[in-house]
């Protein structure tokens, strides 16, 4: 085992409760090896909308960690979440990224599987098994654990894994303001998807509570007035924000009320579906929350964006940011909207959010760039002086976070301009995850992970 | 530049002259739209456009069918209105839109250009797109390749671009941001 990646564990270990973060978190290959392993083989990850597969036999092939799934509706209209290997030979059985089918063949020698996962078909059975093969045992792997929650997809591999609904929480009160606030369910639109040189944690790190890039990497933003003071979005910078750290996300709240810009009909809508404290945040507090980042990579945003030089709409974005390797990741982004809003009214959310946060929208393309530069100039070994920390120092001071007594929601939150903690916050989670990070020698138990999984068990699948 | 407008097999066009002059005038002015965004005369080349320009690139997926068929979704990479154009023009001629500084460096390759339909006030052309973009000290270069769907409209008395589709040969993007005009 090299002493390269201990060192990088290590030190992040080490210096995280002074807000010192090695940026060799960001392209380490063992850290990235250890991430598969005990982030993305264990913990719950959203990999797509009930919507895009509507139909029985509606499906669309999804990476979780580093393999393929075919996220697929059965014939019962059930969601099944199934190993893209055949069982014989482990050729994937599926070759395209969505479509509809009763059933899969494979390629190679003929297997043929219901979209059930279950093995109906092999070609010259008789002469070539006798009675040696038993289907029964021979189905496409399900994923370990799956489930929904407002019409959103999450898997887990992990067998021991905890419950969706007790892994999301009371996160689930912010979640309400994305995908949870309609009767007839979510227009959904997507994904794009695109390959960035850059760290999967690095847009997560920013999206949890990074307002204090906005001024400058967003600076073209205010200068063409898609933002700043003559629009509802980040209309004055220096104005009272609420930062939220609230299990397994964390989140800012911008001073713009959610219901702004919705028809009247659709903030009935909205009022149906949330709780009596809830929508004292989205009306009379006049709260959105802006920017959401849930662990392990899943970003969402509330914003208000322009279509024309004197209208907005308001949309909704979700985007996983999937490791494809320490410093490879694609991103697959959808745009949502209660179906209640009507089609009309989504296609100009789609466009809207298309040109700000979209692949080449005006925002994400300057966020996306920085990235890949921090991602890059983290590499080492090489030249330099002994400095390679992140300082994520901002706010460190208890002292200067201040409760809201008078917000309703869960979570610990905290009324702030500028701060780093929803980012320590996330990191935090992330090493927690990890373990005690000794991967190669690791056997011997992680130390008092928050996580529910209760045993040491290393193998990757 | 001289165009040899009458030489029609060397334009690849059949038909009579008028089809022929079409074709020149479709070619002619892809020709000078994709010099436009390669020397980054991007005011000169909204110029190209109509009031009611919609420049759409719309997002791929795999599937089993191919060709067009893999469009079947209402995603884009890029679906921008007049407004949306100008803007992004606008962003660029900051000294903040930092995906684009440094500026990347941009070679469009129009190719293969058909004229579907045409009268003297419209015409639909279609081309083949080859995009090579290069930025900063990296060795390495992108490729887009896709075919443009482009309807080209006269407004007193000049073609203008009114409506684009950029049908892309990628279903991933194979960059991390569009910031250059496809």
């Amino acid at each position: 085992m090299s002493t390269q990646r201990s060192n990088v564990i290590d030190e992040w270990r080490a210096g995280m409760d002074e807000g010192l973060v090695p940026q060799g978190i960001f392209n380490d290959e063992e850290l990235y090896e250890l991430e598969m392993e005990r982030i993305f083989a264990r913990e719950w990850q959203f990999v797509g909308f009930t919507d895009e597969i509507s139909d029985p036999g509606d499906y669309v092939v999804r990476p979780i960690g580093n393999k393929e799934y075919i996220v697929t509706r059965d014939e019962d209209g059930d969601v099944r979440i199934l190993l893209n290997r055949c069982r014989h030979q482990g050729t994937p059985v599926c070759n395209v990224e969505a479509g509809n089918t009763s059933h899969f063949r494979c390629r190679y020698h003929g297997w043929t599987y219901d979209n059930e996962g279950d093995l109906i078909g092999v070609p010259h059975k008789d002469s070539a098994y006798g009675d040696d093969l038993d289907p029964d045992e021979m189905a496409l792997e399900p994923i370990a654990n799956y489930d929904t929650y407002e019409g959103m997809i999450f898997a887990n591999p992990d067998p021991d894994a905890e419950p969706l609904e007790e892994f999301l929480g009371d996160f689930r009160w912010y979640m309400d303001f994305f995908t949870g606030t309609t009767d007839e369910g979510l227009y959904v639109t997507g994904p794009t998807r695109s390959i960035a040189n850059l760290n999967w944690k690095m847009s997560l790190l920013n999206v949890v509570g990074d307002t204090y890039h906005g001024p400058t990497t967003h600076r073209s933003g205010f200068e063409t007035g898609l933002i700043g003071p003559d629009t509802e979005q980040f209309g004055d910078l220096s104005e009272y924000k609420l930062h939220i750290a609230c299990g397994p996300g964390a989140l800012e709240l911008a001073r713009r009320p959610y219901i702004a810009g919705h028809r009247d009909e659709v903030k009935d809508t909205i009022r149906r579906n949330v709780s009596d404290d809830q929508w004292a945040v989205m009306a009379d507090q006049g709260w959105t929350p802006n920017n959401c980042g849930l662990f392990p990579n899943v970003v969402m945003v509330n914003l208000s964006m322009k279509v024309a030089e004197d209208e907005k709409v308001p949309i909704t974005m979700v985007q996983t940011f999937v490791p494809r390797g320490p410093s490879k990741t694609e991103v697959f982004s959808w745009v949502v909207n209660q179906k209640e809003a009507g089609k009309e009214h989504h296609e100009k959310a789609v466009q809207a959010a298309t040109f700000t946060f979209g692949s080449g929208g005006t925002f994400l393309q300057d966020d996306i760039d920085i990235w890949s530069r921090v991602t890059e100039s983290g590499e080492g070994p090489g030249p330099g002086g002994d400095d390679r920390d992140m300082k994520l120092t901002m706010k460190l001071d208890e002292e200067h976070v201040e409760e809201d007594p008078d917000f309703p929601g869960p979570g610990r939150v905290y009324g702030v301009e500028f701060s780093e903690e929803n980012g320590r916050y996330y990191l935090d989670m992330v090493l927690d995850a990890l373990g005690n990070g000794d991967a190669g020698a690791d056997g011997a138990g992680t130390e008092a992970d928050a996580g529910a999984e209760g045993d040491a068990d290393t193998e990757a699948e | 530049m001289a165009q040899r407008e009458t030489d029609a097999d060397a334009a690849g066009a059949a038909g009579d002259g008028a089809d022929v002059e079409r074709y020149h005038e479709a070619r002619r002015f892809l020709y000078e739209e994709a010099e436009k965004i390669d020397d980054r005369e991007f005011d000169a080349w909204l110029e190209m456009m109509t009031e009611d320009i919609r420049y759409r690139i719309p997002a791929r997926q795999t599937r089993s069918e191919g060709g067009k068929g893999e469009f079947r979704g209402d995603a884009h990479h890029v679906d921008d209105n007049r407004f949306m154009l100008e803007t992004r023009v606008e962003r660029l001629e900051t000294e903040h839109a930092w995906a684009e500084q440094p500026r990347s460096r941009t070679r469009h390759f129009v190719s293969n250009v058909r004229v579907v339909e045409a009268s003297d006030a419209e015409m639909e052309v279609k081309s083949n797109l080859l995009l090579h973009i290069n930025r900063g000290d990296d060795p390495e270069s992108h490729r887009i390749s896709g075919e443009r769907q482009d309807v080209l409209r006269k407004v007193d008395g000049a073609w203008k671009l009114d409506d684009r589709t950029v049908y892309l040969d990628h279903a991933t993007l194979p960059l991390g941001k569009i910031s250059v005009f496809i």
